[in-house]
């Protein structure tokens, strides 16, 4: 064997290994449900007496600090008869008041309404829901739907129907680079 | 052309590659089952893994520096730090020591507290892996870049210490700090319900079904409790007995000057976020854990606390962390300065229960909502 074939030999084990590792090793992190992403819910929805409400933005707008959202709310009556069910939305924000702390503080309301919604048998309606409160900035924002009266059994009498922030991302602060005695501990992966 | 030397390469390559990824402990097994969640009360300490942040070095100096400086010598503590220079900061801060410690360099921002980013499940068998069970996300990190740093944690101790842990991503939102768990069952924070339920799971049932199959112990999903994480208002202290707060407990042991119908004002007692919250609302919280503790075969016993009316802030000595040396059973328990008949008072709880108590000063830390349990997280007990 030639010196040139073992060079061959050489860089292309080099480089299937280095593949099978960076393939196969990265992410260190695992999902322990195999849909993970799937299992979102895009559309969370309160089920009260036959009643299914969802909220959404008004005209699909995105909100930022400053706005007053409007919020469009659909229920449908899913059953064959005539269903009445009265719902509370609220809206809470949460600023963080300390970069050092262990968690967000206790959200404050900035706004609520109750609704007393009639529906025919199968019959959907949608309602606009105007906050006229300002967001704040650089809030964690949450709107609350909850049905007034006893929950059913086994279902929750509230469910947070929206969650967003109105902050965007801040650019994250760049730390020392590796050195060689910390090779071992690579980047995550997201 | 395809040649021959390239063929023979390429095979030793693929069976180099999967022998690196065996010996290193490769994502092919981490697939593999895990044992029951950790216990909180059970066992002797081995692996802790806190987090040093410089900026908060006032929040956790001396609390680090009372808990790591009280911790014998067979315990290893794995310092998440998001630099080297971080890193070496921590270890002058921690001064004289007997643990051993260990850096996990991270290169991202995070905060200071490690308790809330995962939890630890226990091997399935005897020669396999802990896993670290990281939440889907983290609350707020939209707006907190330190807290989306946070997520990625438990992925970097996993890659930091091989293959005897293993870091497992859940598609459930919670913090590691709404679970507590003893060797039986693992009770559960309400707001869990809140953050799941129409958003990874359809409700209530399928949220239970979810958590019982990860933590492999009976789930006790509080349905009223104060809006904290568990470890804040109670602490199970092993054989079926748990601690709960109790506010009127703490009320009886603030001075007369600070009490709510004397307050005109002025300073607050130990600088609580608009004055203690002694309210009937608050005490019936507590009171619900404490029934519903009651109710699954716990004997509950209770123990001051002082819950601020911010909601978040609390003078509480349940945020804890227990080890077991054989027979004896060792507490490290927060005390914080100014509040000295508070702090005798739940050092006697302790001790009533036949605990050594290791005091750890809290005082700089319990105003960031959190206190020694919320900082540190136990990886592996024996």
């Amino acid at each position: 064997m030639k010196t040139k074939d073992l060079l061959t030999i050489a860089a292309t084990a080099l480089g299937t290994a280095t593949l099978t590792v960076v393939f196969l090793a990265s992410p260190r992190m695992s999902g322990d449900d195999a849909n993970l992403m799937a299992a979102t819910i895009a559309k969370p929805k309160l089920s009260a007496n036959g009643v299914e409400m969802t909220l959404c933005a008004a005209n699909g707008r995105q909100f930022k600090a400053g706005d007053q959202p409007e919020f469009e709310l659909r229920a449908v009556n899913t059953l064959s008869q005539p269903c009445d069910v009265t719902v509370r939305a609220s809206l809470s924000a949460s600023a963080l008041l300390s970069p050092l702390s262990r968690a967000m503080p206790m959200p404050s309301v900035l706004w609520h309404e109750e609704l007393a919604i009639a529906l025919k048998p199968n019959e959907t309606k949608a309602f606009t829901l105007a906050t006229r409160t300002n967001l704040p900035a650089k809030s964690d924002i949450t709107v609350i739907l909850t049905s007034v009266g006893q929950p059913e059994p086994g279902k929750a009498a509230g469910i947070v129907a929206m969650r967003f922030s109105t902050e965007p991302p801040a650019a994250a602060p760049a730390y020392a680079a590796t050195t060689a005695g910390e090779a071992g501990v690579i980047p995550a992966l997201r | 052309m395809f040649r021959w030397q390239t063929a023979l390469g390429a095979v030793i390559g693929l069976a180099a590659g999967f022998a690196f990824l065996a010996v290193t402990g490769s994502h092919l097994n981490q697939a593999a089952a895990s044992g029951p969640i950790l216990s909180e009360c059970d066992g002797r300490m081995r692996e802790l893994v806190v987090h040093y942040e410089p900026s908060a070095r006032e929040v956790v100096a001396a609390v680090y520096r009372d808990f790591l400086g009280a911790l014998d010598p067979d315990v290893t503590v794995h310092a998440v730090c998001p630099d080297r220079p971080a890193y070496e900061e921590f270890v002058s801060l921690a001064g004289r020591i007997r643990c051993r410690l260990d850096p996990v360099i991270t290169h991202h921002p995070m905060t200071a507290w490690s308790r809330d980013r995962w939890v630890a499940l226990t091997p399935a068998g005897p020669s396999g892996a802990t896993t670290i069970w990281s939440p889907r996300g983290e609350t707020a990190e939209e707006i907190w870049p330190a807290r989306a740093g946070d997520e990625r944690v438990g992925q970097d101790i996993a890659v930091a210490l091989g293959s005897s842990v293993k870091a497992v991503r859940s598609s459930l939102y919670f913090d590691g700090g709404d679970f507590l768990s003893d060797n039986d069952n693992v009770f559960v924070a309400p707001r869990v319900l809140q953050r799941n339920v129409q958003h990874t799971v359809g409700g209530r049932e399928e949220l239970l079904s979810a958590l019982a199959g990860a933590v492999k112990r009976r789930v006790i999903l509080l349905d009223e409790a104060p809006d904290h994480h568990a470890g804040m208002f109670m602490a199970s202290v092993g054989g079926h007995r748990m601690l709960v707060g109790d506010p009127n407990l703490g009320r009886s042991l603030v001075p007369a000057q600070f009490q709510p119908e004397n307050r005109a004002g002025g300073d607050e007692f130990m600088n609580l976020p608009g004055g203690p919250d002694f309210t009937a609302a608050t005490q019936r919280l507590f009171d619900a854990v404490a029934a519903q503790c009651a109710a699954a075969a716990y004997r509950v016993v209770r123990i001051p606390v002082v819950p601020a009316q911010d909601g978040r802030t609390y003078l509480t000595y349940v945020n804890v962390l227990q080890d077991q040396a054989g027979e004896r059973r060792i507490v490290y328990l927060p005390y914080y300065r100014g509040a000295e008949a508070l702090n005798a008072a739940g050092r006697a709880v302790w001790e009533g229960l036949g605990f050594e108590v290791r005091p750890v000063d809290c005082t700089a830390t319990y105003r960031h909502f959190g206190c020694l349990h919320c900082l540190v997280n136990v990886l592996k007990r024996s």
